[in-house]
């Protein structure tokens, strides 16, 4: 039995310290991959918690058909996916400001000191663009992209995550990857070659 | 092959996953396209930047502790949500000769409804045995004790303590509400001298459970809701197997089989209750 399934059937028998011990596991990964969609750290750390509640209200109900990791992926999704849906809903919040970018946050984690001052500010405002262009896309082709590129998930594991047939994945993930370059369009000079 | 069709196969060439004639033919249109070639460039400079993305971001210290929060309040919340479903309204009060009754946990809301409650049912304790009547839709206990006694109310899905009641005086008589939709079952003990009842309530709406397999515990459960009508049980061993086929109008009938081959019978009180007991 790997460690995982031995915490979560623990979990699973109400042993909270088992619980306890998967989500100090799982926690940092998570947070990684809500804050790269968000590029938001509040709104980052509310999807993670959302997540381990929803986690912890369906893990009876966990058979392992898929890794615990993996599971966890998708409901992370699924809880980035209703955030902004409840945004959407609540109409209060303008899709700039969804996009809520932490200039110094952005430039503390990029930058590379091995680089000279140019080179730093034309990464980062690559970068930035990116992350700018990904938050405009819709929830389900940024999840898709970052789960592959950014968190090097597989095409089965996104797969499992995303409930979707290996062939629709990639088949998305490439009009993904062309969506993100249309949005990049207007920032085409940063990514031309020579 | 040109730019429109050859979009479909950036992200194949892009992974080395297109076959050896597409590969040619793309490669021939990077080649002699130079829109192919200057927008697939553009294309690879976006897939490795998004890699580049993959750096580590910096955990918030507290996010442990948040998470902590977020699932402790989620636990806390659902039992509260729930604990209502269960809850049997036990209201004690005094009749007849006075009474103590001291009353814990959530019974202790209810104190200062004493005396206001209906008197349906109230007017006597005919015997030292605890008594569960039903009329006109409530359910009551009834029980007298001349020594000191602790009756506690359990939920026997779950074992959880919905009402204990330090009886120290004479008599108490308590209506027993259940609020949740489906009926329940709880556990009636007694502290000393009495047995304990199993009691099934019927829920706020009607549930027909005609057919079924499981516990006596479980047909106790489908009769309520079949029947409306609260069943008891003197029987500890509620947790036998049997099955139920309610194709009756009256429950003591309906139910006279399946109860005779556990060695038991039932018998209408007043009201339309169910008193099941062995044979």
């Amino acid at each position: 039995m790997t460690d995982d399934a031995l915490l979560i059937e623990l979990s699973q028998k109400g042993d909270r310290n088992a619980f306890d011990t998967l989500i100090r596991k799982y926690e940092a990964r998570a947070y990684q991959y809500a804050y790269r969609l968000t590029s938001n750290q509040d709104e980052a750390s509310d999807i993670v918690a959302d997540a381990f509640v929803r986690v912890y209200s369906a893990l009876k109900n966990f058979r392992g058909q898929s890794a615990f990791g993996t599971w966890l992926y998708r409901i992370l999704t699924n809880c980035y996916l209703d955030l902004r849906k409840k945004e959407r809903n609540r109409r209060h919040e303008s899709l700039e400001a969804t996009m809520n970018i932490d200039g110094s946050d952005v430039q503390r984690q990029f930058a590379d000191e091995s680089d000279g001052p140019e080179e730093i500010i034309e990464r980062t405002a690559r970068e930035t663009a990116v992350q700018e262009a990904l938050g405009k896309m819709p929830e389900y082709q940024q999840a898709m992209l970052v789960m592959y590129h950014v968190e090097n998930l597989t095409y089965e594991e996104i797969s499992e995550a995303l409930d979707l047939p290996i062939g629709t994945v990639k088949s998305r993930l490439n009009r993904a990857r062309l969506a993100l370059r249309d949005l990049l369009t207007s920032n085409v000079e940063l990514f031309t070659l020579g | 092959m040109n730019l429109n069709r050859a979009r479909d196969f950036y992200s194949a060439y892009y992974e080395g996953s297109l076959d050896q004639g597409l590969r040619q033919a793309f490669e021939h249109a990077l080649s002699n396209e130079s829109e192919v070639s200057a927008e697939y460039g553009q294309f690879v400079r976006i897939m490795d930047e998004l890699r580049r993305l993959d750096r580590p971001v910096e955990v918030p210290s507290d996010l442990h502790l948040k998470i902590r929060e977020r699932v402790d309040a989620h636990i806390n919340s659902k039992s509260r949500k729930t604990s209502p479903s269960w809850l049997f309204a036990w209201k004690p009060f005094t009749y007849g000769v006075v009474a103590t009754a001291a009353i814990i946990g959530v019974v202790a809301s209810f104190s200062s409804n004493r005396g206001s409650i209906g008197t349906a049912g109230l007017i006597d304790v005919p015997t030292s045995d605890p008594v569960i009547e039903f009329n006109d839709g409530t359910t009551v206990l009834k029980f007298q004790s001349a020594a000191p006694n602790t009756v506690s109310v359990t939920r026997v899905e779950d074992g959880s303590i919905i009402a204990t009641v330090q009886a120290g005086g004479k008599r108490i008589a308590s209506p027993l509400t259940n609020s949740s939709e489906g009926a329940e079952l709880v556990r009636i003990g007694f502290s000393s001298n009495f047995r304990p009842l199993y009691l099934a309530v019927p829920g706020t709406k009607a549930k027909a459970q005609p057919e079924g397999k499981g516990t006596l515990a479980d047909m106790m459960v489908a009769m309520a809701d079949q029947y409306r009508v609260p069943i008891v049980c003197e029987s500890t061993d509620v947790l036998q197997p049997t099955e139920w086929n309610f194709d009756q109008a009256d429950a003591v009938q309906a139910s006279s089989d399946e109860l005779g081959s556990l060695g038991m019978k039932a018998a209408a009180h007043n009201g339309g209750l169910v008193w099941i007991s062995s044979k």
